[in-house]
């Protein structure tokens, strides 16, 4: 209970994004329930649960919310007005499809939010035509006052200190690319030690998944923001795939890792850590430019794998590799693909934050 | 289960929700709703004041806030203080203009402000506010408050019986529902990226379903954590649900990895020489999911012999091509194909450990 005071008292600050997301949403369900007051609406409640329900810390999120919940609400009660005027004859029937309506509701509640609104519209549009005196013509109160409160928690999320999600993409990208590197930091480790330590291992794998969903709710609600060009959402989404792409590569370095059979073949020992540092040091400086640190060292050069290649290529012509099992030749081959294709994949990492920072021509910043 | 309610299973519903999780979660609340509305009759409360029974229901059923089951139970009895200490006071403001609007914004900023204890919290506050909505839209005196107030309690009450008592949660039974969804997921997942490997799939599918088996072993460790579970803590353990949790993370993991290894050379005449061993151990491996996640219910135990043989005559097949030893073209196409054996000696391996994991014991 005291941490959960403490907790509050410190973000009860003006800087503070819980305390402006708070600010707003009071502000906004304040204007609803006056809004309804003044108009007298029917049902003027749905104004502000409307409002409670849309209203998110970022403008992108509410954008968002409040879009789905405003299509939901017509498709759902153009089904519940339709049922209400066809069945309305046969209310047991209504009333089982109702009921049926309420259990798909929480069914689809954790995965289709439109879906969602759709089935607890249409449920809220049969109940209340079956026993209120308006009947069907309840759905159509349903989409004004929804509506209604819709505007109003998207006016508020513009005009009440707005915080775009947009805003801390740059943040978004540099943890992504923070949390690739501790993990690959841990491979390289146990690479070369020969020890793979699984709970660790797994540990930074699940935070590496931890921070790339949370990139990628940041990368939608950004997208949804009104001054992003398509082409801009389009770089957005590439650059998701590659952190995708470049999830998978770690994920297969950790099986070849777990099954190197020992340490590092002294030969290639030195090559190997060269290799693992430069590429750790590589996502380390992207990490620093996703973030737009000034006085940055230029990006470092792409010389170690060459190098690796060429020492490979020198040991398999004087017959280094002839008395190793097959197995484990062929795990080196796998880990040279991989940190192969992790470089490609930082390139085109690269890329995509030059065309979000400066726009295919230089123009259209988005952060 | 009859083949074609299990392919419609398969298809339709294990997608969206594997275990029902959540619709059985709200059989309980319509269950929890119906039980206050009915008992609010039996106590032959006015027809005009039942509703405030079922909101008492609703209002603990939505709050499942709490890391664990002590915890949820003491956040569902606050739920019902405060709401009962907040409807008459809302019910009376609801007749002053501006006081109205002055209190529904402390309300709201309270509510949304809990946001900074996790979301649960959040959840939690904006249910107490949704609750004092319906009474501030529906003015009245103080005493008709305190009769709200006594049928929310009476509705919470309820709902807590039901929620703690009468239906209780049964954390290790629900783990294995979900790690059998999830076996199952990567079950499928396995079975697309061994056909892409055959060329029988568009690779779209094959990135949905890891999607989708990613999701699930996520929906898992997710369940962990709501039953005070840490998912972090034992991963070494080889017993228990952090251990299921582990390997279902190293299964999905070496999945990944033979997927990684599947885009060579489909027309290479290496690849035909083995193509037969390797349709023979994908069809091994995918039997040895389906009845591993059978298996996690109890059963006899599972026999790992011809997967790993199947796996075995990939590799000996590929080795009498003798494809490593014919110059670097071969051989590269030879080290390509080599990542798959390597790929499917590690999944045989992961399928291996999980053979003896139960979740019953450990933890």
């Amino acid at each position: 209970m005291k941490d959960a005071i403490a907790k509050l008292r410190g973000e009860l600050r003006g800087d503070s994004a819980f305390f402006r997301h708070a600010v707003r949403s009071a502000f906004a369900v304040v204007a609803a329930i006056a809004a309804a007051h003044l108009l007298n609406l029917h049902h003027g409640i749905w104004l502000p649960i409307t409002v409670v329900v849309i209203m998110r810390p970022s403008l992108g999120g509410t954008i968002r919310h409040g879009w789905r919940r405003v299509l939901g609400t017509i498709i759902g009660a153009g089904v519940g007005i339709g049922l209400l005027i066809t069945a309305g004859a046969h209310p047991h029937v209504l009333i089982s499809l109702a009921l049926l309506l309420f259990l798909v509701t929480f069914f689809l509640k954790q995965h289709n939010y439109t879906l969602f609104v759709v089935a607890l519209t249409a449920t809220v549009v049969i109940i209340l035509g079956l026993t209120m005196p308006m009947g069907w013509k309840m759905g159509l109160v349903r989409i004004v006052d929804t509506l209604i409160g819709a505007v109003i928690g998207l006016g508020a999320a513009f005009f009440i200190w707005p915080q775009k999600a947009r805003a801390s993409l740059k943040k978004q990208n540099h943890d992504t690319l923070i949390a690739f590197e501790d993990h690959l930091g841990l491979l390289s480790s146990a690479y070369l030690t020969g020890q793979a330590r699984e709970g660790e291992i797994i540990r930074t794998r699940i935070h590496v998944i931890d921070t790339l969903t949370k990139c990628e709710e940041v990368f939608f609600e950004a997208s949804a923001e009104p001054g992003i060009r398509t082409e801009q959402r389009q770089a957005l989404s590439r650059l998701l795939r590659i952190f995708f792409r470049i999830l998978d590569l770690l994920t297969s370095l950790s099986t070849i890792i777990r099954r190197a059979g020992g340490t590092v073949l002294p030969v290639l020992s030195e090559g190997t850590e060269k290799l693992l540092t430069s590429t750790r040091a590589e996502i380390t400086w992207l990490a620093a430019y996703a973030l737009n640190l000034g006085d940055l060292d230029p990006r470092p050069p792409r010389t170690a794998i060459p190098e690796f290649l060429e020492t490979i290529r020198i040991l398999r012509a004087s017959g280094e590799f002839e008395d190793l099992p097959l197995a484990r030749r062929n795990n080196i081959s796998a880990f040279i693909w991989n940190i192969r294709a992790l470089g490609e994949e930082l390139d085109m990492a690269y890329e995509r934050i030059v065309e979000l920072r400066y726009g295919r021509k230089s123009r259209n910043k988005v952060f | 289960m009859h083949h074609l309610i299990r392919g419609f299973y398969k298809k339709i519903i294990h997608p969206v929700d594997p275990a029902f999780f959540m619709t059985g979660y709200a059989v309980k609340a319509v269950l929890a709703c119906v039980v206050a509305l009915f008992v609010g009759l039996g106590l032959q409360v006015p027809t005009g004041r039942l509703q405030w029974g079922v909101f008492g229901a609703f209002i603990v059923m939505l709050s499942r806030a709490g890391d664990s089951y002590q915890e949820r139970k003491r956040v569902a009895l606050r739920v019902i203080f405060i709401s009962a200490l907040l409807v008459p006071l809302s019910t009376l403001v609801g007749n002053t203009d501006f006081l109205r609007e002055a209190y529904v914004f402390l309300l709201a900023f309270f509510a949304f402000f809990c946001a900074v204890l996790g979301l649960p919290a959040m959840i939690t506050g904006l249910g107490i506010l949704l609750l004092n909505l319906f009474a501030l839209g529906d003015p009245d005196t103080l005493s008709a408050g305190g009769n709200r107030a006594l049928l929310v309690m009476m509705g919470g009450v309820l709902a807590y019986a039901v929620n703690f008592f009468i239906l209780p949660v049964y954390p290790r039974k629900i783990l294995g529902k979900a790690g059998r969804s999830a076996l199952t997921d990567l079950g499928d997942y396995f079975t697309a990226v061994a056909a892409r490997i055959e060329e029988k799939h568009a690779p779209e599918d094959v990135e949905k379903l890891q999607d989708r088996a990613r999701k699930s072993v996520r929906r898992y460790r997710e369940i962990m954590e709501a039953m005070n579970m840490d998912p972090m803590a034992g991963l070494d353990r080889d017993q228990g649900p952090t251990a299921l949790y582990a390997t279902l993370v190293r299964i999905l993991t070496a999945v990944i990895n033979l997927n990684q290894n599947s885009r060579f050379d489909k027309e290479s005449p290496l690849y035909d020489g083995v193509r037969q061993a390797f349709a023979a151990m994908a069809a091994d491996a995918t039997l040895f999911f389906e009845r591993l996640a059978q298996n996690q219910s109890g059963g006899e135990p599972l026999d790992p012999a011809p997967m790993n043989r199947a796996v075995d005559q990939l590799e000996n097949r590929l080795l009498e091509l003798g494809a490593y030893k014919r110059g670097d073209a071969v051989s590269e196409e030879f080290l390509e194909i080599w990542g798959i054996v390597h790929a499917l000696r590690n999944l045989a391996q992961e399928l291996e450990t999980m053979i003896d994991l139960r979740i019953g014991e450990g933890v």
